[in-house]
């Protein structure tokens, strides 16, 4: 199975908090769903944000499906739901979906079928005119049908869950589930153990910029236990 | 460059529905509607005689190239600090999209909104000339073309301070200072041509007329200088080059090193 993601002796690290990744080597396999776990401040996000190239490692390797993180064309065929989305208040979901839809190069004729497609499954087809009358939850939605835009062959999920209702959470399972269906690698960054639990058939642990174990599910978390208390008992070990 | 020209038009959406350029445009309307009603209901030469109206009607004149300095910085003081700072710029940079195609659109919006607006002032001036019977004056035309590229000048100043310091205000603040700095500099450096100046402070006058931009000269202000003597208002403008050519090709050359620094620092700011 080919990689997905390749990490190599990674470090990143904060100047001000040393907080960060700190030496952290990971292989996610492609067309996986992978659960990526650990307390707050363990570095996930900075994990995917030298995925994405908005933040650049020390030192290390990183590659997304063999090509060097940080470029560009790595990103190609890559869709990104962040924690706290941000959108200009001054656009409608429809034209978010549309500057999306050119920047990833959809041809001029799937845009309009895309984007209303996208925004029916997000519920967002008869939202309000701007961004900045929205909800949280509804920019989440609205984060979620950006980032699948255009069936990506890799969907990188940052705690996709915060601000939404059970309905809300039902769908981006669903949504998870079709991108396993249609063969694409769901990296689902969360400290809900529950969520990652239901959703993920991989799963690695992170405490403090570290790789602590790492395997599929049933690896990880033997019969007759869950997750949870092979999450917490891993914590407290390193504590 | 289908993504420098998305993110240009985004950045245009964004200054249209902004409510400051409207501001700006139903300011310059409101005193554009003024002038045409004094210059149709009075005789505007006895007017600006009048002390109270006249100084009213020259401030109001006044009012309109200031607006359009503040519109330039306005549109370009959040081009790329405030957007990385904020976390908006980071799903741009999650799709394929280089960060110099992302300051590139930016500034490219920025422009197209100057241009707009100083259009629309030639538009307005064109159409006081016709209302009053006195003709289109070519180089009012000519002074809103060379307005238009100084203010992209000053947009690409703006960018650039935005990427360095992040803080619009401080961006705002910075890159203006540094456009404006060219008039004073300039006559400093007069000194030092004439040998007025020597050793280190001439040193620093000269690299300091280095780092300034060099505006282009409006056809207004340089038949301006025309009829003055010696030092005339060209040498405050900006200087010593011979003339609106080569100020071209200074101001291109110096717009281009602070798009190319623009982009060598956002390649290296982090994205929240």
């Amino acid at each position: 199975m080919t990689a997905a993601v390749d990490a190599r002796d990674l470090v990143k690290r904060y100047r001000k908090s040393g907080r960060g990744i700190h030496g952290l080597n990971l292989e996610i396999p492609e067309g996986t769903v992978f659960g990526l776990l650990g307390p707050n401040g363990a570095g996930k996000t900075t994990f995917v944000k030298c995925l994405l190239g908005l933040l650049t490692p020390n030192s290390g390797s990183l590659s997304i499906f063999g090509s060097p993180a940080g470029r560009p064309g790595s990103r190609v065929g890559v869709g990104f739901v962040p924690e706290s989305p941000r959108f200009g208040d001054y656009l409608s979901a429809e034209e978010v979906m549309r500057i999306h839809a050119r920047l990833i190069n959809l041809p001029r004729s799937q845009i309009d079928s895309a984007v209303s497609e996208r925004l029916d499954a997000a519920d967002l087809a008869d939202a309000p005119k701007r961004i900045k009358s929205y909800s949280k939850g509804m920019v989440r939605r609205l984060a979620l049908a950006q980032g699948l835009l255009g069936e990506p062959r890799m969907l990188l999920l940052d705690e996709p869950t915060a601000d939404l209702d059970p309905i809300g959470r039902r769908t981006v399972r669903n949504q998870i589930v079709e991108a396993r269906e249609r063969g694409g690698t769901v990296i689902l960054n969360s400290h809900l153990l529950s969520e990652v639990e239901r959703s993920c058939d991989h799963v690695a642990i992170i405490h403090k910029g570290k790789l602590l174990a790492t395997g599929t599910m049933s690896e990880l978390v033997p019969e007759g236990t869950d997750l949870e208390t092979v999450f917490v008992d891993l914590i407290e070990a390193q504590s | 460059m289908r993504a420098v020209l998305t993110i240009a038009s985004a950045s245009i959406l964004e200054h249209r529905r902004r409510k400051l350029i409207g501001f700006f445009v139903v300011a310059t309307l409101a005193i554009v509607a003024g002038l045409i009603y004094l210059t149709l209901n009075t005789d505007l030469g006895a007017t600006l005689v009048n002390a109270a109206v006249g100084m009213a009607t020259i401030a109001s004149v006044g009012l309109l190239p200031a607006m359009t300095v503040l519109a330039a910085i306005a549109v370009s003081m959040n081009n790329v600090g405030r957007p990385f700072a904020d976390g908006e710029a980071a799903l741009i940079l999650a799709r394929p999209v280089a960060r110099w195609q992302f300051v590139l659109g930016r500034l490219l919006g920025s422009i197209a909104v100057i241009v707009g607006l100083c259009a629309l002032m030639a538009l307005l001036a064109t159409s006081v000339g016709t209302i009053d019977q006195s003709g289109v004056n070519p180089d009012v035309l000519g002074h809103w073309a060379v307005t238009a590229f100084n203010l992209s000048l000053l947009a690409g100043i703006v960018t650039f301070m935005s990427t360095l310091i992040g803080h619009p205000l401080i961006a705002a603040f910075s890159g203006y200072l540094l456009y404006a700095a060219a008039t004073p500099v300039s006559a400093l450096y007069v000194l030092v041509s004439n040998g007025n100046v020597t050793g280190g402070p001439a040193a620093v006058i000269t690299a300091a007329w280095f780092i300034t931009p060099k505006k282009l000269l409006s056809p207004l202000s340089q038949s301006g200088a025309a009829a003055e003597s010696g030092i005339g208002s060209s040498v405050a403008d900006g200087v010593l080059l011979a003339g609106n050519g080569a100020r071209f090709g200074w101001a291109l050359a110096y717009l281009a090193v602070a798009v190319t620094l623009s982009f060598l620092i956002a390649e290296r700011k982090e994205v929240s």
